[in-house]
């Protein structure tokens, strides 16, 4: 394989896993915007949703893609329950409480994860994972292109909410200024809750999208944490093209460093990035607000 | 239609507000005045739901409205434009006022205000598709009125909008509010450091300090009030 092959190989697998962390990173985003906290456990939210829809798709039979489907509204109320039990208790009481309750509820998550699914690593079986299509030496399966096709759609979709309807509104207005959005009568009680099972459905879909590409592991949610966080220092806080950008941005950069100079290095280079940039700019690549 | 009584609001172990009682009758502008730190936008916020009181009733057309959430006074009629405009910086011109008729779904007649806000303030008209964090400081205050106006208030709580605002904007957003409460009948209670445009339009006006009413009387009484006179109009 020629270098310029390499290359564009590399490009094409990574914008279909950056295509998932841009969906893992709007999610964050937003649950980050309304309800100005540092979710924790919004990485666990993407792994019990690549089991869900695990399970849905092996236990219970399903098709691969209604597992998905069925998995967005499970995740949603996922989030709603963790908001109503460890997050809205919390509301007010400073900045640091609700991070550490949510620490608390990620490393729950975790461990019920671990119980119910334990021993060996799952993958997802999809007959799009045998359908490669390859051109000028490059070559991808069909499920590579589903699923970031996917991920696009409802990250467009997510943003039309956002822009267009006078729900979406609505959030962004709580996101802006919560006190003027109480005083022109929105709730911000229940734009909370909205926002916080919006945002686990949205990192479960993803969790839901990534099964077939990469074996599911109870551990993966603080790594995809991680992730959603460079995403937002790449693209800025609260901005969900910000978060295109930069889930693209990350998932090319985890490509090129582990196609070209080593996977198991990938980490390592992607956590002195973290480093860099908040040392060089601290509000993010493209970012106006700062991350406090 | 506004019944404020033995209200008290405590920060910690301090009073921010003490034993305040305050009414505002129907088409009446009203205005609190008094230093800074003296208590008026903890007045507001207490009022509208922002924050919750300590002891004393707050009544609304007969209904008491102590200790429920901002969202539902809002509902009621009770519009307040926040101290510092608290405008939505990274939404359109248009999308704030739109923001303002959150709870009604007429389209026609959120149509018609938005028409009247756009007479009041033209500029607002030219600035639709602009980011409002863009707007300079009285077009903000201009938008966030406009804001309250598209909510269509019952009753309008104005937090200091002459605040950061050349003498000729404040002069002339002095006449706006006159002209609404003179015109279109709207009730007004008005919180502002500038004494002088406060005492010139109101009708009512008590005087607020250290979180108590020490004063009460006719706007113009107050003009003359010799206390009123050397505290707060420097004569």
């Amino acid at each position: 394989m020629d270098l310029g092959s390499m290359l564009l190989q590399q490009f094409v697998n990574g914008l279909s896993l950056g295509s998932i962390y841009v969906l893992l990173a709007v999610g964050f985003t937003l649950s980050m915007g309304v309800l100005k906290i540092l979710n924790i456990a919004h990485g666990e939210f993407y792994m019990l949703g690549g089991y869900l829809t695990f399970s849905l798709w092996s236990l219970a039979g399903l098709g691969y893609w209604p597992a998905v489907i069925l998995t967005i509204p499970a995740m949603f109320l996922v989030g709603a329950i963790v908001h109503l039990v460890g997050i809205r208790p919390l509301h007010g009481k400073g900045f640091l409480a609700p991070i550490l309750s949510t620490l608390a509820i990620a490393f729950l998550i975790e461990s019920i994860a671990f119980l119910v699914w334990p021993g060996t690593i799952r993958l997802i079986e999809t007959p799009h994972n045998a359908v490669v299509y390859s051109f000028a030496g490059v070559s991808f399966t069909e499920q590579r292109l589903l699923t970031f096709i996917a991920a696009m759609v409802l990250t467009a979709a997510l943003y039309f909410f956002l822009q267009r309807t006078k729900l979406g509104k609505a959030l962004r207005a709580t996101s802006q200024n919560e006190d003027s959005a109480e005083l022109v009568g929105i709730s911000g009680g229940a734009m909370r809750l909205f926002a916080m099972g919006l945002s686990a459905a949205l990192a479960g879909a993803a969790g839901g999208l990534i099964g077939p590409l990469f074996s599911l592991s109870p551990a993966m949610g603080m790594q995809a944490l991680f992730r959603a966080l460079i995403v937002v220092l790449l693209g800025g806080l609260g901005s969900i093209l910000g978060a295109v950008v930069g889930g693209l941005l990350l998932g090319l950069f985890e490509a090129f460093f582990g196609g070209l100079v080593s996977a198991s290095w990938t980490p390592v280079a992607m956590f002195a990035m973290i480093i860099v940039i908040l040392a060089v700019r601290p509000r993010g690549l493209f970012g106006r607000e700062e991350l406090d | 239609m506004l019944e404020i009584n033995d209200l008290y609001v405590y920060y910690g172990p301090m009073a921010a507000l003490k034993r305040v009682s305050i009414s505002v009758a129907e088409g009446e502008l009203v205005t609190v005045i008094g230093a800074n730190g003296a208590g008026k936008t903890t007045l507001l916020n207490t009022i509208s739901g922002l924050l919750e009181s300590d002891r004393g009733i707050i009544e609304f057309m007969g209904r008491n409205i102590t200790g429920m959430s901002a969202h539902s006074i809002t509902k009621l009629g009770i519009i307040q434009i926040p101290e510092g405009r608290g405008v939505f910086p990274e939404m359109t011109v248009l999308e704030n006022l739109e923001m303002g008729a959150y709870l009604f779904q007429d389209r026609k007649a959120i149509r018609q205000t938005l028409e009247q806000v756009y007479s009041l303030f033209p500029i607002l008209e030219q600035r639709r598709r602009q980011m409002a964090g863009t707007l300079s400081g009285g077009e903000q205050q201009m938008l966030a009125i406009g804001r309250g106006l598209m909510s269509r208030p019952k009753l309008l709580l104005l937090d200091e909008p002459s605040q950061g605002l050349s003498p000729l904007l404040v002069q002339s957003l002095g006449k706006t509010i006159e002209g609404l409460h003179k015109n279109e009948g709207l009730t007004v209670l008005l919180v502002e450091q500038n004494v002088q445009m406060a005492l010139e339009m109101a009708d009512r006006g008590y005087v607020l300090q250290s979180g108590e009413v020490i004063l009460e009387d006719k706007a113009s009484a107050l003009l003359d009030n010799q206390a009123v006179k050397e505290a707060y109009l420097g004569v």
